[in-house]
């Protein structure tokens, strides 16, 4: 790999981490039981965009970030290893099958919440949030498909950065 | 009191797996209290009543929730003939709830009591590599610039659209500009960083400095025997 292209990485890494955790803390859709927010939408644009390192990275940290700003730093370790491995898993099986990427990546979000989750606030309650969980995740990758195809249109230099 | 970061990071990953040994519902309280006390001798009253708030919705699901997973050992409420409270319940309720605090403490007081600079120095010092640092760095300096142009930009698009304008048009809208912005905003950071010598070997900012190695090694030998006495004794009660 070229010095240039190690640079423009670090850059792409830290603006869409950056972008991941302004999403998760400022765009707040409500719903009966709570929020959704759209770390998702961040998540499955680089899934299917860039590559899959480049997506869990960002996914991971961003999502770890916004729970360590926003007061909730116990949830950070949770967040990282959830929304990394969606974001690797959406970004590896992208390669050969988008809606089997959008599926296992919806998927990943409840499931792991309610693993690891459970382990911090017991099964019960992360039992009672994996539907709101699995919402989210669902009205993330459908915006972030809608989104990745609508930025790929607007902004074609896009595929310059294409590592 | 004044603990070294490095030691706070080790003293946080301490109390978050000593509270998943197999310990009584008695040990993981005292452990609580001792997450408590720490977070109080390094953010202060304050600030561990403010984290300690943060915590009240999800520890009072816990509360309510957790009783109804186990339902075995003694019958402690009945409500008629439905037996509604387990002596098993009570103590997973319990255990949950002051595993909960332990992890919550140890975290808010390790982030509460030092600065980003010292962060990112420790996880460099713990063997975080430096491109990984350089990210973590970027990405904090980022967020409140992207912070404030994705609400400039949400302004504009409900301008744009009128306030009859449908929810999902302007959220839309904004998510593709944020991105769009983000995205053209990448090659002239990539050149800037390049021009100012960074992914080069060998050049490293030393603008800030932790203290002495030694130190760091003396606190965290003084916690970890503190650590491995208490656990000998919450076992032996």
């Amino acid at each position: 790999m070229t010095r240039s292209s190690k640079a423009i990485r670090a850059s792409l890494i830290s603006s869409l981490t950056a972008l991941a955790a302004v999403f998760t803390l400022l765009v707040k859709i409500p719903t009966g039981k709570g929020y959704l927010n759209l770390c998702d939408v961040v998540i499955f644009f680089a899934a299917f965009t860039f590559n899959p390192l480049i997506a869990a990275s960002c996914a991971g940290l961003g999502t770890a970030l916004a729970d360590v700003i926003g007061g909730y730093p116990q949830w950070a370790l949770v967040s990282f290893a959830v929304h990394g491995l969606e974001g690797l898993l959406a970004g590896l099986l992208a390669r050969f099958s988008k809606p089997l990427a959008l599926a296992v990546g919806v998927a990943i979000v409840p499931l792991g919440y309610l693993a690891l989750g459970g382990l911090l606030t017991g099964y019960a309650v992360a039992l009672m949030e994996a539907p709101l969980n699995l919402l989210q995740s669902l009205v993330g990758a459908v915006l972030g498909v809608m989104v990745s195809r609508s930025v790929k249109a607007s902004y074609p230099p896009v595929y310059d950065l294409l590592i | 009191m004044k603990l070294d970061p490095r030691v706070k990071m080790a003293l946080a990953v301490c109390l978050t797996i000593i509270v998943f040994l197999p310990l009584s519902v008695y040990g993981i309280a005292i452990y609580t209290a001792i997450s408590i006390i720490f977070s109080l001798l390094l953010q202060g009253l304050s600030g561990t009543l403010r984290s300690l708030r943060s915590l009240g919705l999800f520890l009072v699901l816990i509360i309510l929730m957790s009783p109804l997973m186990e339902r075995s050992g003694q019958v402690l409420i009945n409500l008629g003939a439905f037996h509604l409270l387990y002596r098993d319940g009570l103590v997973l309720a319990l255990a949950t709830a002051f595993r909960f605090v332990s992890i919550s403490m140890a975290f808010s007081s390790l982030l509460g009591s030092s600065t980003q600079n010292e962060i990112l120095m420790s996880l460099y010092a713990l063997g975080l590599g430096r491109r990984s640092c350089l990210v973590i760095s970027l990405t904090l300096s980022f967020i409140p610039f992207i912070g404030e142009s994705f609400k400039r930009i949400n302004e504009s698009q409900k301008l744009r659209l009128g306030e009859d304008g449908h929810f999902s048009r302007w959220l839309f809208a904004s998510l593709v500009s944020a991105l769009v912005m983000t995205l053209r905003s990448t090659a002239p950071r990539a050149m800037a960083l390049e021009s100012r010598g960074c992914m080069l070997t060998g050049k490293l900012t030393g603008l800030v400095k932790l203290q002495s190695p030694l130190r760091a090694v003396l606190q965290t030998l003084a916690l970890a025997a503190g650590f491995a006495v208490s656990y000998i004794g919450v076992r032996l009660i």
